[in-house]
C-alpha cells in the first residue's frame, strides 16, 4: 500500500512524497544531497553519513538492488533516504531490493520527491535539519525537529566507531582479507571508517591495528604502528578536541595520514581551522588539482566541513585543490610529517582514479 | 595551454549526409570551428554539403565546398597553407583521409601536423588487430576472433570459433557490410561481401555477442593525463542490433558503482594506451546478460554520434572542448560554460534520464524481421529527456514521429508480436509491451526472449498498470497527474480513458545544468516534466518561438535544421529572443548556444503550446522546420498561437488541390491535369479522363511517399495496392497528369506580400518523374530559353502577391514542348534554401526574419522597386547540387529513381565551366567518373538523336563504345562504331554481366518505357552494386562528358566560397 509521507525542512520548507522502507520509523537528520548516479548502497552504509538524510540527485534508484557484499559497513548509517523514483521491480538473484534492504535496517525513505527542487533550495538556503513523518504525526514531528540539535552540535562518533582494539578486522564477503605478510603496520582510528579504505590498505600490504575513536596517544604508540591513519567520519571535527590532543601528542613522532574527517582533525591539530560549508561537497564527479603534478582527479567526496585555508601554518604545503571552488582538497607538511586528503581516493561509490594516494600513504609511512 | 607552434587550421567535414554519418557532424564541425575562432587561429573548412551550418559564410575563414578527396586537400593546402588538420570532427570520412594523407606523405611535404588525434592513435583503435592486442595487455576481455584477409583464412578461424559468427569488413563508415553468419552456407558469399567492401580487404570474425547487454562510455582524455567520462549510456536493446539503431539509455541504469567504475577505469585505461590524448571519444562494452563478462567492443577516437548525443544528453559541449583540447589545452584549463563557475574536468552529473529512440524509414526502405544487425539501418534519431525513465521513454517514441504516441501495444492486425519478439526489429521493445499488456507476467522468460534487461521489462509493467488505471477510470485529476509524470500524452490519456482532460496541468521547466543542480546553471537549456516546481522566468513577448524539424528522415532534415538555426542567428541579430523547440540531438539547432533558449521536446502541438505559455509569448514560427511544424500549424493557432508569417489561409490554398486549381486559374498560370479521386473506380475514370502516363499520390506528403507514375490500367492497381495508400473522401487520391520527358526547375523566394526576391533558380539533370530531391540541379539553369525563366518570375510574383506569401516560397516548375507548368508551391522553407543562399550570398533565412520584424524586401535592398521582383545570381560561377543515396545500406532495395525521394542527403560541385562543377558535384558524391574505358550505352528511340554527339564526344576522348542492338545500328548511321551488347532479356553476355564483370566504366541508359522497366531496373541495381556511374537521361549523360572532359585535363582546382 502506498503510505504518503512529509519531509520537512527547518525554514519551513516542505516536500511530500511517499513512504517505503521501514513503515513505522520516522527520519530525523540534516538533510544533504549527493550528485553521485551509481552506488546508493556505498552512500547508505557509509558511516560518514551518520545522521543525515540523504538526497540522491540521481532520479532512478533501486535498479539494481542490494548485494551482500557492497556495505560499506555493518548497515545503513544514514537517517532517512529522499529519491525522486524507487525501483520496485524483481532484481538479481542473490541481491534484494532496495526497499527491502531500508524495511530491514529499520529506516525510512521517501520517494515521488521533487528531489531537484529540494537540492535547489539546500544550494540556496544551505544544508539543515529535517524531518520524515506520516501526516497523522505532524504535531509531534514538527516538535522534534524544532528541538533537534544541529549537526555542529552533535556527536555523532560514538555511534559508528568500534569501542575496542581490532586487530585486522574482517570486512566481510566481497572485500579483501588481511595481508598474509605484510609488509607494513598501522594504527587506524575509526571514526567511521568505511570498509574500502581499509581494504586499500590491505591490498597494499598493510595490516591494520583499528582503534577506537577514544585512544589516546599512548594506545596508539602502544601497538607499534608504522604511521596513525586517521579515518574518515560523520559530524563537525571541531567537536572533537580529544582527537585532536591525541593528534597533537603524536606529531613528529609518526607519520600521521587522514582521509576527509581525518583529514580535518589533522588541520585543527597542527593550528588550522575548520568551518562549515553551505551545503559541502557530496558526490563523484568533484575535480581537485594535484599541485605537485598538475594532475587533476575527478573524485568522490562527501564532507560538510573544510579546511580554512588562510589558517593553515606556513610550514604546512597545499597537496590538492578543488578546481571548481579553490578549497582545500588536500595538504602535506614534511616538517610535522602529516599528509592528508579531503576526498574520499578509496572513492566507493566513485571514480577509483586517485587510489594511487594510498601508495603515497604506504610510502611516506615509517 | 594554447599551442602556438600552429597557426592555421583546416577542419575537415564528414561531407553529405548518408546512413551512419549525419547532421551530428555539422554539430560537431560547427563547434569545433566556432572554438578554434576565438582561440585566435586561422580556420579553414572542407566540405561540399552545401546544406551544412558549419559551410554558412562568416564562420570559417575559408570555406571549401570541395569533394572530400585527397587531390582537393592538396590543393587548399597549396593555396592558403594550413599548418595543421584537425582530423576528429568530420566522422570516419574525415579520419580515412587524414589516414590517407599520412601515409602517402603528403601531410609531410606540406608541412602539416595532425590534431584531434594522431594517425598512430587513429590506426591503433580502427586496425582491429592492434586494439585487440591492446586490451589483452590491458589484461581486459575482447569477443574472441581473427583477423582474414581471404575465404581460406576466414574458414580456418571458422574452426576454434563456434557459430554464429560476426563478420565485419575493416574501415567502413557506421558498420557497413557487417554481417552475421548464422548457418555453414551463409559463411562463405558473407565473407566475401565483406572482403570486397573493405578498403584494405580486411575483416574481422568473431564471436557472437548477440544478447548481451551493451554500454558505451564516452571518454575525454587530456595531454596532462586528465580524462572524464562525460556520459554512460546503455542501450536498451541488447548486443546484435547496431548502436544506431538501438533505443538507448543515459546514464547507465543497470550497473552497481563496482560494476559501473569497472567499466570506467577501462575506458581510460584503454584511450591511455591507443594513445588519445587530446580529444574524446567513445568505447563500447558488452556484458554478459548474468554480470560475469565484460567484453571491450570497439573504440571510436573521434567526435561521433554518439557524443553528439552524449552532448544533448549532458550540456557537455565534446566537440567544443574536443577542440579546445586539440589546440593544447587541458581539461582543467577549459570552463564548463553551463555554469560558468566549475571546470571542464568533471563529470555531468545528471538528475534526469535521456532517451533516445531511432527513426526508421520502415515505408522506403522496408526491413524485414531480424534485419537489424551490425550494420546501421536507421536514418535518424530522437532524444527525449524526462525526470523518471518511463517518462523518458514514452516521450521519445512520441518524439521520433512515427506515429507512435508513446510506449503502445502493436496492432495484432498488422504486426507479429510474438516473432516480432524474437528479431532484431525496431518494433521490438513494442512487441514485449504488447505481451506485457496482454497478460505476461514472466519477466525472466520475456527477458530471456528479447535480451532486454528486466529492469527494462520491469518499466513496461509500470506503463501497463498506468493504461489499465486510465482504460478502467475514473479519469480523476491524481490518476491524470500519474499518467503525466509517466510521459504520456494529453491525446494517449484521452484515447485510454475515453474522458475529458479533468485539469489543465503545465509542466515545469527544468534546466539541463550538467551539475544536477549543485552550481547554477548559466546557458538556458532546458526541458519540461509533471508536478514539480518550475525554475527560471518565461522570455516574455520579445520572443519567438522557432519550432525545428525533428529527427532526420528522408525529405525533412539537415537541410531544415539549418533554416531553423539560421533563422535563430538572424532574429537575434536583429534583436528578438529566440526560442527552440526540437527533438533531434545531432542538429546545430539544439546546441544550446543557437537561441536563448532551447528546449528538447517531442514536436507536437501539447508541448509546443506549453513551452508557449511557459515563455509567456504567442508568435511562432512553423515555415522553417519541414512537415512538422506545418502539421501542427493549425492546431496552434486555433489554441491562440500566432503563427508567424504567411497565413495559414494561404498555406491552406497552396496544399488543398481544389483551391489551388482556383488559385492558377484565376491567376491565368498553367498547371498539368489534375483530378482528386476518393474511391478506387474514381482513380481509374480519372486516369482515363487525363490520359496515361499519369502522377498518383496520396495527400499531404512530404519527400513524394507512395507517389507511383502509371502508365496504364496495370499500373494504377499497383499503386491502390500499396499498403501506404489510404483513400479516403478525407485524404483523397490525387492523380495528376504525368509530364514525361519534361525539364523541371526548383525557384527559391522570398516575399513582403508585395515584391519578391529570387534567391534562383534551379533547373535538373534528371528528367521529370524524379523526385527533385533525388535530382541533379544545376544553378543557373544550363539549358533554357529565357522566356521560360521570365515567365516563372512573373508567375511566382503573381502567386506571392496573391497569397500575401510573408517569408519563404518555393515553387516547382516544368517545361514540356515551351510551354510552362506549375507543379507545387510551398509557402515554407525547402530543402534548396541553404543551398541557394550559399551559391547566391544572399541568406534567404534572414531575409525572412527581416521581413516577419517588419523590413519589406525593399528596405533591406534585394529588390528595388515596391511590387517587382528581381533575382540572385550564382556567385560561383556554376553551382551544381548532386544528390547522395545510402542505397548500399539496403542490398535488396531496389535503387531506380522516381517520384518517391530515397536520397539521404546532397552535396555541391562549384566550378568555373559546367564540366568542373559537375565532375566535382559527381566525386563529392562518391561517383566515380571514369577518364577512360568503356561506356556502355542503351537508350530509347526518342534519344537516339540527341545521343549522337555525346557517344561522338565519348570517342574522340578515347572511350571504347558498347551499344545496345538498336542504339549501335544507329550510331553506325552517323559515323560512329560501337560493340553490340546483348539487352539483359537477349541472353549472354549481356549489359548486366558487363557491369558485373566490371567491364563497363560508365553506362547510359535511358528509360525504355513501363515494359522494359525490369531490365532498366536490372542494370540500375548491378550498376550501384559494382559503384559504376550510370545515368538515366541524354542531359546527365552530356554533363557527364562535359565532367570527364574536365578530369582528363587532370587540373584539379579548387575554389573558396565567396564570403561577404
Amino acid at each position: 500500500m502506498e503510505r504518503k509521507a512529509i519531509l520537512k525542512l527547518k525554514d519551513g520548507k516542505e516536500f511530500t512524497g511517499t513512504a517505503f522502507g521501514a513503515d513505522a520509523a520516522q527520519g530525523i537528520g540534516e538533510v544533504v544531497f549527493n550528485t553521485g548516479i551509481p552506488g546508493y548502497q556505498e552512500i547508505l552504509t557509509d558511516p560518514s553519513y551518520a545522521g543525515q538524510i540523504v538526497t540522491l540527485t540521481s532520479p532512478m534508484i533501486g535498479n539494481y538492488g542490494i548485494s551482500s557484499e557492497d556495505n560499506e559497513s555493518s548497515g545503513i548509517k544514514a537517517a532517512a533516504l529522499v529519491v525522486k523514483k524507487l525501483y520496485r521491480g524483481p532484481v538479481m538473484e542473490g541481491r534484494i531490493t532496495l526497499d527491502e534492504f531500508l524495511r530491514r535496517e529499520g529506516i525510512i525513505g521517501i520517494e515521488d520527491v521533487d528531489t531537484r527542487a529540494l537540492t535547489l533550495h539546500l544550494r540556496n538556503h544551505g544544508s539543515q535539519n529535517a524531518v520524515i513523518f506520516f501526516p497523522e504525526d505532524r504535531a509531534e514531528a514538527e516538535k522534534k525537529l524544532a528541538a533537534f540539535p544541529e549537526i555542529t552540535e552533535r556527536d555523532l562518533i560514538d555511534g559508528v566507531s568500534v569501542k575496542k582494539k581490532v586487530e585486522n578486522p574482517d570486512l566481510g564477503p566481497g572485500f579483501s582479507k588481511p595481508p598474509m605478510n605484510a609488509k607494513k603496520h598501522f594504527a587506524v582510528v575509526d571514526y567511521g571508517i568505511k570498509r574500502s579504505i581499509i581494504e586499500n590498505l590491505y591490498k597494499r600490504d598493510i595490516s591494520v591495528t583499528l582503534l577506537p575513536h577514544t585512544a589516546a596517544s599512548e594506545d596508539v604508540l602502544a601497538v607499534n604502528p608504522d604511521a596513525l591513519f586517521l579515518s574518515n567520519g560523520p559530524g563537525d571535527p571541531a567537536l572533537l578536541s580529544d582527537a585532536v590532543s591525541m593528534v597533537r601528542a603524536l606529531i613528529g613522532k609518526l607519520p600521521i595520514e587522514g582521509i576527509c574527517l581525518g583529514h580535518q582533525i589533522i588541520t585543527i591539530a597542527i593550528g588550522g581551522r575548520t568551518e562549515k560549508m553551505k551545503f559541502g561537497h557530496h558526490g563523484s564527479n568533484h575535480p581537485v588539482r594535484d599541485l605537485l603534478t598538475g594532475r587533476t582527479f575527478v573524485t568522490a567526496q562527501n564532507h560538510g566541513f573544510m579546511t580554512v585555508k588562510e589558517s593553515l601554518p606556513e610550514t604546512t604545503n597545499l597537496w590538492f585543490v578543488n578546481a571548481n571552488d579553490g578549497t582545500v582538497e588536500g595538504l602535506y607538511d614534511e616538517t610535522l610529517s602529516v599528509r592528508s586528503v579531503q576526498f574520499h581516493p578509496e572513492a566507493a561509490p566513485g571514480p577509483e582514479e586517485a587510489e594511487s594516494i594510498f601508495d603515497i600513504f604506504m610510502e611516506k609511512a615509517r | 595551454m594554447r599551442r602556438d607552434d600552429i597557426h592555421h587550421i583546416l577542419v575537415i567535414g564528414s561531407g553529405p549526409i548518408v546512413i551512419g554519418q549525419a547532421c551530428e557532424f555539422d554539430y560537431s564541425g560547427n563547434q569545433a570551428v566556432r572554438a578554434l575562432k576565438e582561440e585566435g587561429y586561422e580556420v579553414s573548412l572542407i566540405n561540399p554539403n552545401p546544406a551544412t551550418v558549419m559551410t554558412t559564410p562568416s564562420l570559417a575563414d575559408h570555406i571549401f565546398l570541395e569533394p572530400l578527396k585527397k587531390e582537393y586537400i592538396e590543393r587548399i593546402f597549396d593555396q592558403v597553407g594550413p599548418d595543421a588538420v584537425l582530423s576528429t570532427m568530420g566522422g570516419q570520412t574525415a579520419l580515412n583521409l587524414t589516414m590517407e594523407l599520412q601515409k602517402d606523405g603528403t601531410l609531410e611535404k606540406y608541412g602539416v601536423k595532425v590534431i584531434g588525434a594522431s594517425a598512430d592513435a587513429i590506426e591503433k583503435a580502427e586496425d582491429r588487430g592492434k586494439f585487440k592486442d591492446i586490451i589483452t595487455e590491458l589484461g581486459y576481455e575482447s569477443a574472441r576472433s581473427g583477423i582474414a584477409h581471404s575465404v581460406e583464412e576466414a574458414l580456418e578461424i571458422k574452426k576454434s570459433i563456434p557459430l554464429p559468427l560476426i563478420i565485419r569488413p575493416s574501415f567502413t563508415l557506421g558498420g557497413m557490410g557487417g554481417s552475421i553468419a548464422e548457418t555453414e552456407e551463409d559463411f562463405i558469399p558473407l565473407v566475401e561481401h565483406a572482403l570486397s567492401i573493405s578498403p584494405v580487404h580486411e575483416i574481422l570474425i568473431e564471436e557472437s555477442l548477440i544478447g548481451w547487454r551493451e554500454f558505451e562510455m564516452e571518454v575525454m582524455r587530456d595531454r596532462k593525463d586528465n580524462a572524464i567520462i562525460v556520459c554512460s549510456i546503455e542501450n536498451i536493446d541488447p548486443m546484435g542490433v547496431h548502436t544506431g539503431d538501438s533505443i538507448t539509455i543515459a546514464p547507465i541504469q543497470t550497473l552497481n558503482n563496482e560494476e559501473y567504475q569497472r567499466m570506467r577505469t577501462a575506458s581510460i585505461e584503454i584511450l591511455r594506451a591507443v594513445g588519445v590524448d587530446c580529444g574524446g571519444s567513445n568505447v563500447q562494452f558488452a556484458l554478459s546478460p548474468d554480470h560475469s563478462r565484460m567484453v571491450v567492443i570497439e573504440m571510436n577516437p573521434r567526435v561521433s554520434r554518439s557524443s553528439a548525443l552524449a552532448s544533448k544528453a549532458t550540456g557537455f559541449p565534446i566537440a567544443r572542448i574536443s577542440a579546445k583540447l586539440a589546440v593544447g589545452y587541458t581539461l582543467d584549463e577549459v570552463k564548463n560554460e553551463i555554469t560558468g563557475e566549475s571546470v571542464s574536468c568533471f563529470e555531468p552529473a545528471l538528475d534526469y534520464v535521456a532517451v533516445k529512440v531511432p527513426r526508421f524509414e520502415l515505408e522506403k526502405f522496408p526491413l524485414e524481421a531480424s534485419a537489424l544487425g551490425t550494420q546501421m539501418r536507421s536514418v535518424g534519431e530522437a532524444l527525449a529527456l524526462g525526470r523518471t525513465a518511463l517518462e523518458a521513454i514514452n516521450k521519445a517514441f512520441r518524439s521520433s514521429e512515427q506515429k507512435l504516441e508513446g510506449i503502445t501495444a502493436l496492432d495484432r492486425k498488422k504486426h507479429d508480436p510474438e516473432l516480432l519478439l524474437r528479431s532484431a526489429h525496431p518494433l521490438r521493445y513494442l512487441a514485449a509491451y504488447t505481451a506485457i499488456k496482454e497478460g505476461e507476467t514472466d519477466l525472466e522468460k520475456l527477458s530471456k526472449i528479447t535480451g532486454f534487461d528486466i529492469y527494462f521489462l520491469s518499466l513496461l509493467m509500470e506503463q501497463k498498470e498506468i493504461e489499465d488505471a486510465l482504460e478502467k477510470g475514473p479519469l480523476t485529476e491524481e490518476l491524470y497527474m500519474k499518467a503525466k509524470k509517466a510521459g504520456l500524452s494529453d491525446k494517449r490519456i484521452k484515447e485510454l480513458s475515453g474522458s475529458e482532460i479533468p485539469v489543465k496541468v503545465l509542466p515545469a521547466r527544468h534546466y539541463v545544468d550538467t551539475c544536477a543542480g549543485e552550481f547554477e546553471a548559466l546557458t538556458p537549456y532546458c526541458y519540461t516534466s509533471f508536478d514539480e516546481e518550475d525554475e527560471g522566468e518565461g522570455l516574455g513577448k520579445d520572443a519567438v518561438i522557432i519550432v525545428a524539424s525533428g529527427p532526420n528522415r528522408i525529405g525533412q532534415g539537415l537541410e531544415f535544421d539549418t533554416c531553423c538555426t539560421l533563422s535563430s542567428r538572424a532574429f537575434r541579430k536583429h534583436g528578438r529572443k529566440t526560442v527552440m523547440i526540437n527533438s533531434n540531438p545531432e542538429t546545430v539547432s539544439t546546441d544550446y548556444n543557437t537561441s536563448d533558449r532551447l528546449y528538447i521536446a517531442p514536436l507536437t502541438a501539447e508541448e509546443v503550446l506549453a513551452i508557449m505559455e511557459k515563455e509567456g509569448t504567442k508568435d511562432v514560427v512553423v515555415q522553417l522546420g519541414g512537415q512538422t511544424p506545418l502539421n501542427m500549424a493549425a492546431e496552434l493557432e486555433k489554441n491562440g498561437a500566432h503563427i508567424v508569417g504567411t497565413s495559414l489561409e494561404s498555406i491552406d490554398e497552396t496544399e488543398d488541390r481544389a483551391l489551388f486549381s482556383a488559385v492558377v486559374k484565376k491567376l491565368g498560370l498553367r498547371q498539368p491535369e489534375n483530378r482528386t479521386a476518393s474511391t478506387v473506380d474514381e482513380i481509374k475514370e480519372k486516369a482515363h479522363e487525363i490520359g496515361f502516363p499519369v502522377l498518383l499520390r496520396p495527400s499531404f506528403v512530404l519527400g513524394g511517399r507512395a507517389m507511383f507514375i502509371a502508365y496504364d490500367d496495370a499500373g494504377l492497381e499497383t499503386f491502390i495496392k500499396k499498403p501506404e495508400v489510404t483513400i479516403s473522401s478525407e485524404a483523397p487520391v490525387l492523380v495528376d497528369q504525368f509530364l514525361e520527358d519534361a525539364f523541371e526547375y526548383d525557384l527559391d523566394a522570398v516575399s513582403d506580400g508585395t515584391s519578391v526576391y529570387i534567391g534562383g533558380i534551379l533547373q535538373h539533370i534528371e528528367a521529370a518523374g524524379i523526385h527533385s530531391g533525388d535530382s541533379a540541379a544545376v544553378f543557373p539553369p544550363y539549358k533554357s530559353k529565357p522566356e521560360i525563366l521570365e515567365e516563372m518570375r512573373e508567375w511566382t510574383l503573381r502567386l506571392a502577391q496573391h497569397l500575401n506569401v510573408r517569408g519563404l516560397m518555393n515553387i516547382q516548375f516544368a517545361e514540356k514542348d515551351g510551354k510552362l507548368y506549375i507543379i507545387e508551391v510551398n509557402p515554407r522553407a525547402s530543402r534548396t534554401v541553404p543551398f541557394i543562399s550559399k551559391s547566391s550570398g544572399v541568406d534567404l533565412v534572414e531575409a525572412a526574419v527581416r521581413v516577419w520584424l517588419g523590413e519589406d524586401l525593399v528596405q533591406q535592398g534585394l529588390v528595388k522597386e515596391r511590387g517587382s521582383w528581381s533575382e540572385g545570381r550564382c556567385i560561383t560561377g556554376w553551382a551544381i547540387k548532386e544528390a547522395v543515396f545510402s542505397f548500399d545500406r539496403f542490398s535488396h532495395v531496389d535503387p531506380a529513381l522516381g517520384p518517391e525521394m530515397r536520397s539521404t542527403g546532397e552535396v555541391v560541385g562549384y566550378g568555373r565551366t559546367f564540366g568542373e562543377a559537375y565532375a566535382k558535384s559527381q566525386a563529392a558524391a562518391y561517383n566515380r567518373l571514369p577518364v577512360s574505358g568503356r561506356v556502355i550505352i542503351s537508350v530509347n528511340s526518342k534519344d537516339r538523336k540527341t545521343i549522337v554527339p555525346i557517344a561522338r564526344s565519348l570517342q574522340e576522348l578515347g572511350f571504347h563504345i558498347l551499344a545496345t542492338k538498336g542504339t549501335a545500328r544507329d550510331l553506325f548511321k552517323e559515323g560512329i562504331l560501337a560493340d553490340v551488347v546483348l539487352k539483359t532479356q537477349d541472353g549472354h553476355p549481356n549489359i548486366v554481366d558487363y557491369i558485373r564483370l566490371r567491364k563497363a566504366d560508365l553506362i547510359i541508359n535511358t528509360p525504355m518505357g513501363f515494359h522494359s522497366r525490369q531490365s532498366d531496373d536490372d542494370i540500375r541495381t548491378e550498376a550501384v552494386k559494382a559503384h559504376i556511374p550510370y545515368t538515366t537521361t541524354t542531359s546527365a549523360a552530356k554533363a557527364a562528358v562535359e565532367a570527364i572532359r574536365y578530369l582528363q585535363e587532370r587540373r584539379t582546382v579548387v575554389r573558396e566560397l565567396p564570403q561577404r
